[in-house]
């Protein structure tokens, strides 16, 4: 679904965000970006969306060379993939469901085909009820539940998520996750940039690691605590490594993400 | 069809959002089409008088009566032939002794005393000239005067030649503001449109991230300029349009002069006028596009 073929991405400047990155990430896999802020999980981000030009090497997503798009094709290449950020990216004058419409009225979906397909992702995401909402009448939460069905309406091939929990409180957070691994399981493929130790370490998914641009760990059902090592080898290895989060940690477990 | 209610309802909430500074480019398109329209008017007024004048006779030479010299009836209807051959000259209008006199009748129809006292013979027969062009006038009216069958020589030439280079500087005054005016309405427009992508930002950011076109994006404020454009070209042909009606029931009462513009002179400019607006409006837009779009993240 996406290959990174030696990826190079060097800033204005001369930072390298990315430095010979190579991956390739399966349909239907779920996927954690880790590593410490400015390692470059944003920048991959970027470059999966085409907010971002490769320096050198070629992404491939979906069977397209997207360093090659023309400019004119990367709305395209965007509508097959749903964006979800840590600031949520919510209009503030539109409701809930005008939110979530906007994504399918600006890439010209009938009215009547908008109005089923709304009704379906804020049911999908818990949020049927809250539908004529101002976001800033919403948590945190609910706000990015909303930000998720806004990126999910239209069905994507790829949920990209650059830090989705940054701004709540872990019990939120969890819910969150749960509603990214039920569009997972759907057969989504998610690619998540993340700093939650918690989740990462209880979901239990594949682990990218990245560090200085360059990619230090690539594990199945790795854990966040096993990329610090990995990125700090001389570093301690934690407690929690490895471990479920437990009902007396500081963070909420995730019992059953298909619940 | 959809798409396109939502897309002007995407404009009009632009409009909304930048009222104050949506009305200074508009006014700014009204302010400089009232005045190019304007200046056309004056000049079509000032085209139409001139050639309205003397039912468009721009020269008229006073004939010799034969005992002074000069032709016979006959004779003086080959001499208007022999003009009408001349290059310079349109067309030659005979008037006898009889037509004069009757021309003079109508002229002081207020005064029958006057009348009462004139006798027909004694006015001349005249050939009134209309010229290829009135920049000839000097010409004609030299080879007529020198002719000794000519009693005198009476040209609007230079009555016609100052109105035209009145037109002529209110053309080049009223084109001029209308040019520069012309060009801070295409900048202010393009600035309303930058101030609408700022106001849109984080819109034009998630449209963006969602997929939409270019175009998509860029058609709402396009549509928005193009409002714009039309809406001031529109006031200022209204504008012009009521000024000079009222002007023409002035001129009801000043029978010397026409300030009566055909319709159809309005129709025809009026439509050219609002495609400028149009023009104006879209040609702003498209530059505050392509200096901040792109500045919007993503």
């Amino acid at each position: 679904m996406i290959r990174l073929d030696s990826v190079t991405k060097v800033y204005k400047g001369g930072t390298v965000a990315a430095r010979d990155v190579s991956l390739n990430i399966r349909r239907g896999e779920f996927v954690f970006l880790v590593g410490p802020s400015g390692s470059g999980k944003s920048t991959l981000v970027r470059l999966l969306l085409r907010q971002e030009m490769v320096t050198r090497g070629t992404i491939w997503v979906a069977g397209k060379d997207i360093t090659r798009l023309p400019a004119w094709k990367v709305p395209y290449l965007r509508r097959s993939i749903g964006t979800v950020f840590q600031d949520f990216k919510l209009l503030s004058t539109k409701t809930v469901s005008e939110n979530v419409a906007f994504a399918l009225e600006v890439i010209g979906r009938p009215r009547s085909a908008i109005r089923s397909q709304v009704e379906q992702v804020l049911e999908l995401v818990g949020l049927e009820d809250l539908g004529g909402r101002l976001p800033d009448q919403l948590s945190g939460g609910e706000q990015q539940r909303v930000s998720i069905a806004r990126a999910f309406v239209n069905r994507p091939l790829i949920l990209l998520a650059d830090e989705p929990t940054g701004n709540l409180d872990p019990t939120t957070s969890v819910g969150i996750m749960r509603i990214l691994d039920r569009i997972n399981r759907s057969g989504t493929t998610v690619v998540m940039a993340t700093h939650d130790h918690a989740i990462v370490n209880a979901m239990r998914r594949r682990v990218v690691a990245i560090d200085k641009g360059q990619v230090v760990r690539d594990e199945r059902g790795g854990g966040f605590e096993k990329a610090r090592e990995a990125v700090e080898p001389n570093g301690a290895p934690s407690p929690q490594q490895n471990l479920p989060l437990s009902p007396d940690s500081d963070k909420p477990t995730l019992p059953h993400m298909d619940s | 069809m959809g798409r396109m209610i939502f897309l002007i309802g995407e404009s009009l909430v632009n409009l909304r959002r930048n009222a104050l500074v949506a009305t200074g480019a508009i006014l700014a398109v009204f302010i400089s089409l009232t005045l190019a329209f304007g200046a056309l008017v004056v000049n079509e007024l000032l085209r139409l008088n001139t050639i309205g004048w003397q039912q468009g006779t721009h020269i008229i030479a006073f004939l010799k009566d034969p005992d002074q010299g000069g032709l016979d009836a006959a004779s003086q209807v080959a001499y208007r032939d022999e003009v009408m051959a001349w290059e310079e000259v349109e067309t030659v209008h005979y008037v006898d002794k009889a037509g004069a006199y009757e021309e003079f009748k109508e002229i002081f129809s207020s005064r029958p005393e006057l009348i009462e006292v004139t006798d027909p013979l004694k006015l001349p027969a005249s050939l009134r000239i209309e010229l290829q062009s009135i920049d000839l006038y000097r010409d004609v009216q030299f080879r007529l005067s020198a002719d000794p069958v000519v009693r005198e020589v009476r040209s609007f030439g230079e009555q016609i030649e100052q109105l035209s280079t009145i037109s002529r500087v209110l053309n080049v005054l009223g084109w001029g503001l209308s040019l520069v005016l012309g060009l801070s309405a295409i900048i202010l427009i393009s600035n309303t449109i930058s101030l609408a992508i700022y106001a849109r930002r984080n819109e034009v950011s998630v449209m963006k991230l969602v997929g939409a076109s270019n175009w998509f994006i860029r058609v709402p404020f396009l549509l928005e300029g193009l409002i714009e454009g039309v809406v001031g070209a529109v006031m200022a042909v209204l504008t012009v349009w009521l000024a000079a009606r009222n002007l023409n029931s002035l001129g009801e009462t000043i029978q010397l002069i026409t300030l009566n513009i055909p319709a159809r002179f309005f129709f025809r400019w009026g439509v050219v006028l609002v495609l400028f607006g149009a023009t104006v409006g879209v040609a702003g837009s498209l530059l505050g596009l392509s200096r901040h779009l792109r500045e919007v993240d993503s």
